[in-house]
């Protein structure tokens, strides 16, 4: 059998902490006694998170991976207030929404974040603003159309409401608002009017893909911060989609579609110009919480049915990892 | 024919269920029930099956979890008011592949 120093030319080294990475480089970890070596993933990954605290769905989502936030959205037999914080680990509770509801969106982080919009049963739409400082929520100015799962990107200074639908019978929306850290005004309009759409990007970068106008659709669209124009369409028609990323890096997951099963975990990647399939959830789920980027994104609650509290941590493709070597 | 899946149950306790190393070998797909399916004959997949405990389950066994945990979902949902089935998707059944 060849050794490691017959194929490299030096023997492995022996480290007491595991080294900066360098994809490839193998070494032992003499305080573990594990063989560990540098690799990067070669295709996106979704791996479990540890649980929401409270399963539910069509929620409001803002932050990052490891820095998340979870507010809002639809519990079994009604609705919840309920914010969590997750810290990349595990998910903690914080204080309540000052207006409890679902079929909200959010934007922004967790230490700044911003929640809007939503319904509750029967027949209210929901034009609520509130703002979170990483302690608690306060109200704000309300938004110019009450509605109810619209798309959402942006900051808290700077957040992106668009579509959805409204008062009276739930008529679809084509509405774009932005807001400024005070108050919302109105947007250039999405061409599509529709609801349970997926969102991404920025006040003046965003992203809009899938939805439901009377079928469910495919449709993407990019905003400027002016204007709506079409971009090519998701490859799996869906809605009740989530999202996270930026609109050249973003990806979409999760949602109903028109097949059997209609519950998917199918995720695409967006490059600023066309979707491409990248690796599926592992739990097929509709109107999950979505947050974090390209990279290292981020999905908790849905429904699968019923309604679920689990979380998966997405890595992108050719992300360094560090990958222990075991025997079998 | 040889089956292309097999069926596990398994309680996923969250952070190290499933773990990268694990999602870059083999694909695992969850369902309600805590229901999993990964390749059937593949070493790796067998591997993670041990690590979490995993009770194999035929597909039939598995169907009828994910089917009762379904089927309490759409008992609950026709149970509800017209207007709030038109606000509400029915949960769709969710057929498990051999």
């Amino acid at each position: 059998m060849a050794e490691y120093k017959g194929i490299n030319g030096f023997t492995l080294q022996d480290l007491a902490t595991d080294p900066t990475i360098n994809t490839g480089q193998v070494w032992y970890n003499s305080a573990t006694r594990i063989i560990k070596l540098h690799s990067a993933t070669a295709a996106a990954v979704w791996a479990s998170g540890n649980a929401l605290n409270t399963a539910r769905y069509e929620l409001g989502s803002a932050g990052t991976q490891t820095a998340t936030l979870a507010f809002g959205g639809d519990i079994p037999g009604g609705h919840t207030a309920n914010s969590e914080e997750y810290n990349g680990t595990s998910w903690s509770e914080g204080n309540n929404l000052g207006t409890s509801r679902y079929y909200l969106r959010g934007a922004g982080t967790q230490t700044a974040g911003l929640g809007f919009a939503g319904y509750i049963y029967p027949g209210s739409w929901k034009n609520n603003t509130e703002e979170y400082n990483g302690t608690s929520w306060s109200p704000q100015n309300n938004m110019g159309t009450a509605r109810r799962s619209p798309g959402s990107g942006g900051t808290q200074t700077a957040g992106l409401a668009f579509g959805g639908n409204k008062s009276p019978g739930g008529a679809l929306s084509n509405d774009t608002e932005e807001y400024g850290g005070t108050s919302w005004t109105t947007g250039g309009s999405l061409n599509t009017a529709r609801v349970y759409l997926g969102g991404a990007g920025t006040l003046t970068a965003g992203l809009a893909f899938g939805g439901y106008t009377t079928a469910n659709v495919a449709v993407t669209e990019e905003y400027d911060g002016t204007s709506w124009v079409n971009s090519n369409n998701m490859n799996t028609t869906r809605a009740r989609v989530a999202g996270a990323g930026i609109q050249t890096s973003a990806i979409g997951f999760g949602g109903l579609t028109p097949a059997n099963p209609a519950y998917t975990g199918v995720t695409e990647q967006y490059d600023g110009t066309s979707w491409a399939n990248s690796t599926s959830l592992t739990t097929a789920r509709r109107s999950a919480g979505g947050a974090g980027t390209t990279a290292a994104g981020i999905a908790f609650g849905g429904n699968a049915p019923p309604h679920t509290t689990a979380t998966e941590e997405f890595t992108g493709a050719d992300i360094p990892l560090v990958q222990t070597v075991t025997t079998s | 024919m040889a089956k292309k899946y097999q069926y596990i149950v398994a309680e996923n306790w969250g952070k190290g269920f499933i773990e990268i190393n694990d999602a870059t070998k083999f694909t695992i797909s969850g369902f309600p029930g805590d229901v999993w399916r990964v390749p059937a004959r593949d070493k790796r997949a067998n591997l993670w099956i041990n690590k979490v405990l995993g009770v194999i389950k035929t597909k039939n066994e598995a169907q009828a979890i994910v089917d009762a945990l379904v089927e309490t979902a759409q008992n609950n949902y026709d149970a509800q008011s017209d207007a709030y089935k038109a606000q509400h998707g029915r949960p769709t059944d969710i057929p498990l592949e051999e």
